[in-house]
């Protein structure tokens, strides 16, 4: 009786976020850098400082969105939350489709206000659905479909980095989606009435790593306020890297843009791939050790890009390096997907992932990509810009190491014990 | 029977990593005899090998340019990992392409195999190849596979069943209780196992490369390896205890009386390896079934921490408030 209502609410969520997640990475990222040099005009510079504006609005915006949604007790209103998800993808949808007619910098900087506006209310509102629609111990594995959906689709489509391109493609995703979205907000239906109670079943509201008291407020703020400053790092060492290899064309002809289709499906199959090793370890093992495997690839991929800047410099790289870096990004991903409602109940979501989404991912992602480019106009060589990010992902490394080698108390008494080997067999 | 030691362990795998060693290098030219070796690199520059002049060498090319002009002659193994290899002379020996690019000219002459594992050929329709040209695919991944006759395959295979099956019988004798703690990770949650070493794999196989790239740290390489390949076969020696132990009750009482705890591993092993051959064989995906089951093995190895600790999972309940 539960498993339509179930695997429906999988297939919406799901759907939702990968979508989201490769506007994101595609039309966001790439897209309005496309917009704003080649058809406005702008220069570097210019792009960088309108980047940073959006960031810093689109996390203004979360902020307010995920207060208000926790102050008035909407943070665990499923319709609430679905209704302002459908006003954002409305909002989206009208701004992708203007985005390629854009001429002016000040129309190209009137758009990034509006796309701050509605992206910064959509990061709460959509995130949150996860106490409703998707229980604990699916988390991992959906967040993993996620990933590989939106970087497989992000690997294989399009083929040329243009705005207008973007435009196109989204749009045919979210023309028909909209008024189904709107269908599913507004118009009473069993399904999404059954939807809506699932947030109160054993299994779905309580995080997996929300700790009763005593003590245990303190200790999830720590745990929040930990995971934001880890999850930063991350995108940022991620953007900061990748957005000048997305400048160096020796290292982007043989790998994101390769004429070669087949290496653009190799590295979506490799996403694919490790989305889903992610998905299976984020269930097995503590966040700790993961983001371990998540600092420690990226200190290792970047540190194969300088190898291959000093000893053959402007050369191709192998394809094993963008391979690694695509594992990364995988692994990461998933977590982020998946991490801020297991710190989270329906009360408190909306606010969490606000603070977590936003201020680590949007913020991170987006000043990190203005600084790259700041950097790259300001002459930076190829292989000090790498240097610098290769020092970061080490420094964060070394810092979670540390981490996991402290005593946690809390973790060490929520445990159950290690069973007894029964049956050793005699030497 | 008396249980081996570390240290001739050790031995073993020094005079392993020697052996490598050997067969990196050539003997000289100058009639010096075996037991002197010379290899050469180009990093960087342009250089070229001018008519008659000799090159005797393991070669190792990871940038720049070499050109060996007609009447030039190499003798001795090449790797082109990165850079430019242009050929007018004669090459004997056999010639790796990994990286970078080779040109062989019309006058070009490779006395000895072309093994093409990546980089770009440019190949004139008049240059000789005299040995066989190896496609990535089909460069043979272990010297047990260097031969094509069925019969050879075969007896390859087996003669790999029965090394696990000796080495899973040696780290039972050695260290049952890890053994034991990594079966059990492996058969109570085969699925985090086989993602956790898929992960291992992946970041171990493209480390152990870049680390050949410093040169320094070849000898690294090559342990880290034969650790990997130790680490595997330790995962394997789990899937042997998993079925060994079942079997031993099923076999008539006078056998299974007899039948110790590393015996029973090692047969179990045995007969997993052997399936994994035949499935080879009849091209059943053995080849696949191999590499999933080294990385479940791999993969429970790292959760147990080397069989030093069980594997409990993160909890996904609720806590009791």
């Amino acid at each position: 009786m539960h498993t339509l209502p179930r695997l429906f609410g999988y297939a919406l969520f799901t759907g939702m976020m990968a979508t989201g997640y490769y506007y994101n990475v595609t039309f966001i990222q790439l897209g309005l850098y496309d917009l704003g040099v080649r058809l406005i005009g702008l220069t570097r510079p210019a792009v960088a400082a309108n980047m940073a504006l959006l960031a810093l609005l689109t996390l203004l915006t979360a902020l307010l969105t995920g207060f208000l949604l926790r102050r008035t007790g909407h943070s665990a209103n499923f319709f609430t939350k679905l209704r302002l998800a459908f006003l954002v993808v409305l909002a989206q949808t009208v701004l992708t489709a203007l985005a390629p007619h854009l001429r002016t910098p000040g129309a190209f900087l009137a758009w990034i206000i509006a796309a701050s506006l509605a992206l910064g209310a959509g990061v709460p509102a959509t995130f949150s659905l996860t106490v409703d629609l998707i229980p604990v111990r699916h988390r991992g594995y959906i967040a993993a479909l996620i990933t590989a959906a939106a970087y497989l689709a992000a690997n294989l489509l399009p083929l040329t980095w243009q705005i207008e391109v973007f435009s196109r493609q989204m749009l045919f995703l979210m023309l028909p989606a909209t008024p189904v979205l709107g269908v599913l907000a507004f118009v009473p239906l069993p399904l999404t009435a059954a939807l809506a109670r699932q947030h109160t079943l054993p299994g779905f509201g309580r995080g997996r790593y929300v700790r009763p008291a005593p003590g245990g407020g303190a200790y999830v703020q720590r745990r929040l306020i930990l995971l934001i400053a880890l999850m930063f790092g991350i995108f940022f060492v991620d953007s900061l890297g990748f957005l000048r290899l997305l400048e160096t064309p020796s290292l982007m002809q043989t790998a994101w843009q390769s004429p070669d289709y087949t290496i653009r499906v190799f590295i979506g199959l490799v996403h694919l791939v490790t989305a889903l090793i992610a998905g299976v370890l984020y269930t097995a093992l503590d966040e700790k050790s993961l983001l371990l495997w998540i600092f420690g690839l990226f200190a290792l991929v970047h540190l194969m890009y300088t190898l291959g800047e000093r000893l053959t410099p402007g050369s191709a790289p192998a394809l094993s390096i963008p391979m690694l870096y695509a594992t990364a990004v995988s692994l990461y991903t998933v977590v982020n997907f998946a991490i801020w409602a297991d710190i989270s109940t329906p009360a408190d979501i909306s606010w969490n992932t606000a603070l977590g989404v936003a201020l680590s991912g949007w913020t991170a992602t987006f000043l990190s990509t203005a600084l790259a480019i700041r950097w790259e106009s300001a002459g930076m060589p190829l292989l000090t810009h790498l240097n610098i990010v290769d020092s970061l992902a080490i420094l964060f490394f070394l810092a979670v190491l540390g981490l996991s080698l402290l005593p946690n108390p809390a973790a060490r008494r929520a445990r159950p014990p290690a069973p007894t080997s029964p049956k050793d067999p005699d030497p | 029977m008396k249980p081996l030691r570390l240290p001739l362990l050790a031995l073993c795998a020094a005079a392993l990593l020697l052996a490598a060693c050997a067969a990196a290098g050539i003997a000289s030219e100058d009639g010096a005899g075996p037991g002197r070796y010379t290899f050469s690199l180009i990093l960087d520059g342009e250089h070229d090998l001018t008519p008659n002049e000799h090159l005797t060498a393991a070669l190792l090319i990871t940038g720049g340019r070499l050109r060996l002009e007609p009447g030039a002659r190499l003798t001795g193994p090449v790797f082109v990992v990165s850079g430019l290899l242009e050929n007018q002379g004669e090459i004997r020996g056999d010639l790796t392409l990994a990286g970078g690019r080779l040109v062989l000219g019309p006058g070009s002459r490779l006395e000895g195999d072309l093994n093409l594992a990546g980089g770009s050929l440019a190949q004139d329709p008049a240059a000789l190849v005299t040995g066989a040209v190896n496609q990535a695919a089909r460069v043979p991944p272990s010297p047990t596979r260097l031969f094509e006759t069925g019969l050879n395959r075969v007896l390859s295979l087996l003669a790999q069943a029965l090394i696990v099956s000796a080495l899973a019988y040696v780290y039972m004798r050695v260290i049952p209780r890890p053994v034991a703690r990594i079966a059990r990770a492996l058969t109570g949650h085969p699925l985090v196992s086989l993602a956790l070493g898929l992960l291992a794999f992946i970041v171990a196989l493209v480390l152990l490369v870049v680390m050949i790239y410093t040169l320094i740290l070849i000898p690294v390489s090559l342990l880290g390896g034969l650790l990997l390949i130790l680490l595997a076969a330790l995962g394997w020696t789990a899937f042997g205890y998993a079925l060994g132990r079942p079997l031993s009750r099923v076999l008539p009482r006078r056998f299974s009386r007899r039948l110790t705890p590393a015996a029973a591993t090692a047969l179990g092993a045995l007969l997993f390896q052997l399936l994994i051959a035949a499935l080879s064989l009849f091209r059943f995906g053995g080849g696949l079934l191999a590499l999933l089951t080294a990385a479940a093995g791999l993969g429970a190895v790292l959760l147990t921490r080397f069989g030093a600790q069980e594997f409990t999972p993160a909890p996904l309940d609720d806590y009791a408030g």
